[in-house]
């Protein structure tokens, strides 16, 4: 990675100036952390970022199961799902302002919206997706329809909902700090615009980096909790 | 109806039963009758496709028939009744792999504690102790299908239905299952229902052969077969009887494989 970086530099198109070294940007990304301003925003980026997530996840299993589960729910709000998902949830940051104004409330409206869908889809798929020998068990060891959902519907749909929730982790922290850029919510979104306006480029980057290595983080993360509390699932086996 | 009478009649009688997919097309089962006595070993051959694993499926009331009955001791029942366990057919999509195979085999106790004890003894009867904690997917595929069978038997049923146990484990893991069940059966007093396309698997095992023929599926006809328990693989499959029977039952067979090819 960084001997690309010093590739495109050395190839000279964009000027020396705009793209510091990587050593340098590495320090100075170790220095604005230690001083406090990046390690804030950072923290309040996973302020909005986490609490938005959560709702996220809540509201997106519960719709994926419902949806799953009651067929004429589904019927009745296919059209309604199919016309509001593919709008790109920036487009709604206008109305969003209109409506919440500029604050932590818009933000986390923002980053619940964009995030639930990955969530409420694999969910849904995730339940549909259940071997109907699974519930056929259940029936000859004598459990009963609520307990066949808790006991077998559930933990055989988790893994779904665990890759739905890593990937709505990704699109929630790109909303958060795409909102914080255009908004000035404090967060890293607003750390790199003040950096960038202060003509700081090297700080500039520097921000971008730790971004980066966040969203690294915190795929990361998910991937580790996905392993250790399922072991079972297929994506895990034998790892 | 008295206690004593009831207990006499048949664990299974299947009268006349019919089945067909989408109802009103060519039927899959038609009007298939036979009955099970109490403690018999059944087992059920037919060519492969003929529906005995939807015949399986009626009778533990998984899917009902379009017309006639499964009775047991007499009475009509709905829904899996808890007198009856099934082991499927294919037993990798029927374990949970979230739970460990002693979690697999308490699945269906209610409540804790005095459990433990039943699962320790269906785990022990299978030879699975040692494999308890293990998940399902870590263990081979006869340890699984020891495991399918354990949480059968654990829930104390009188009758077993067995689709194709064995069908998909290699030769010698299929003869020490067989020799498991067979044992189990004894020492439970349990009847079964076993659904094999191995004729020799189904006269070694049985105390009674019912022949199925091509779709639609009937009954072709039933041997009864009376070879002295315990049986054993080697002894019992050289006896003049067993290779009798069993050329009987080949030759019923091959019948309905002919029709199936012209
Ligand atoms: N739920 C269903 N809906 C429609 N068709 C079905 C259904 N279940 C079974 N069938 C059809 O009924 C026929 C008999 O199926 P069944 O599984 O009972 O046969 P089988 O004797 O158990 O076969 P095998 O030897 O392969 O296990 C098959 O052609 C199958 O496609
Ligand atoms: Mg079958």
């Amino acid at each position: 990675m960084i001997a690309s970086w010093e590739a495109v530099r050395a190839l000279g198109f964009v000027d020396r100036r705009d793209l510091p070294s990587a050593a340098s940007i590495v320090e100075t990304a170790a220095v604005d952390l230690w001083s406090g301003g990046l390690a804030h925003a950072v923290l309040a980026t996973i302020g909005s970022w986490a609490p938005g997530l959560a709702v996220a996840a809540v509201a997106g299993a519960g719709a994926g199961i419902a949806l799953a589960l009651l067929p004429r729910l589904e019927i009745a709000t296919r059209p309604l799902l199919e016309f509001v998902r593919p709008i790109p949830s920036v487009a709604l940051i206008p109305v969003a302002l209109l409506v919440l104004g500029v604050g932590l409330q818009m933000q986390l409206f923002m980053i619940a919206f964009a995030s639930i869908w990955p969530i409420l889809f694999s969910t849904k798929a995730g339940v549909e997706d259940v071997d109907p020998r699974f519930v056929e068990t259940g029936r000859v060891l004598h459990v009963g329809r609520a307990a066949r959902i808790f006991r077998i519907v559930l933990p055989a749909m988790l893994p779904s909902f665990a890759t739905g929730l890593r990937t709505a982790s990704a699109i929630a922290l790109v909303v958060a700090i795409t909102v914080e850029m255009l908004t000035g919510q404090p967060g890293i979104g607003s750390y790199i615009e003040n950096v960038r306006l202060s003509g700081l480029v090297t700080g500039m980057w520097a921000s971008i980096f730790v971004t980066g290595v966040l969203g690294y983080l915190v795929n990361a993360l998910f991937v580790t909790v996905e392993r250790a509390t399922m072991p079972w699932s297929t994506e895990n086996r034998d790892r | 109806m008295d206690k004593s009478a009831a207990m006499n009649e048949p664990i299974l009688a299947v009268d006349n039963l019919t089945k067909a997919f989408p109802a009103g097309a060519t039927p899959i089962l038609n009007g298939l009758t036979f009955r099970q006595e109490p403690g018999q070993f059944v087992a059920v051959v037919g060519p492969s496709g003929c529906g005995k694993t939807t015949l399986l499926r009626c009778i533990a009331s998984l899917m009902q028939p379009d017309t006639g009955s499964v009775l047991h001791r007499g009475r009509h029942f709905d829904n899996p009744p808890p007198w009856l366990s099934v082991v499927f057919q294919d037993y990798n999509r029927s374990l949970f792999p979230w739970l460990s195979v002693r979690r697999n085999v308490a699945f269906g106790l209610r409540g804790s504690g005095a459990n433990d004890k039943r699962v320790d003894e269906a785990l022990r009867a299978v030879n699975l102790e040692h494999a308890a904690d293990l998940y399902p997917w870590q263990v081979s595929g006869g340890m699984q299908q020891r495991c399918a069978l354990a949480r059968s038997i654990v829930v104390s049923p009188n009758l077993l239905l067995l689709d194709e146990p064995f069908a998909s484990v290699d030769a010698q893991t299929r003869i020490d299952l067989q020799d498991m069940v067979m044992e189990i059966c004894q020492t439970m007093s349990l009847s079964a229902l076993l659904v094999t396309h191995d004729i020799d698997e189904a006269v070694f095992m049985a105390d009674k052969v019912v022949v199925l023929s091509t779709r639609p599926a009937r009954v072709v006809e039933e041997i009864a077969i009376d070879l002295p328990r315990p049986r054993d693989q080697l002894a019992t499959k050289e006896t003049p009887e067993f290779l009798q029977l069993r050329h009987r039952v080949y030759t019923l067979v091959r019948k309905q494989a002919q029709k199936l090819s012209r």
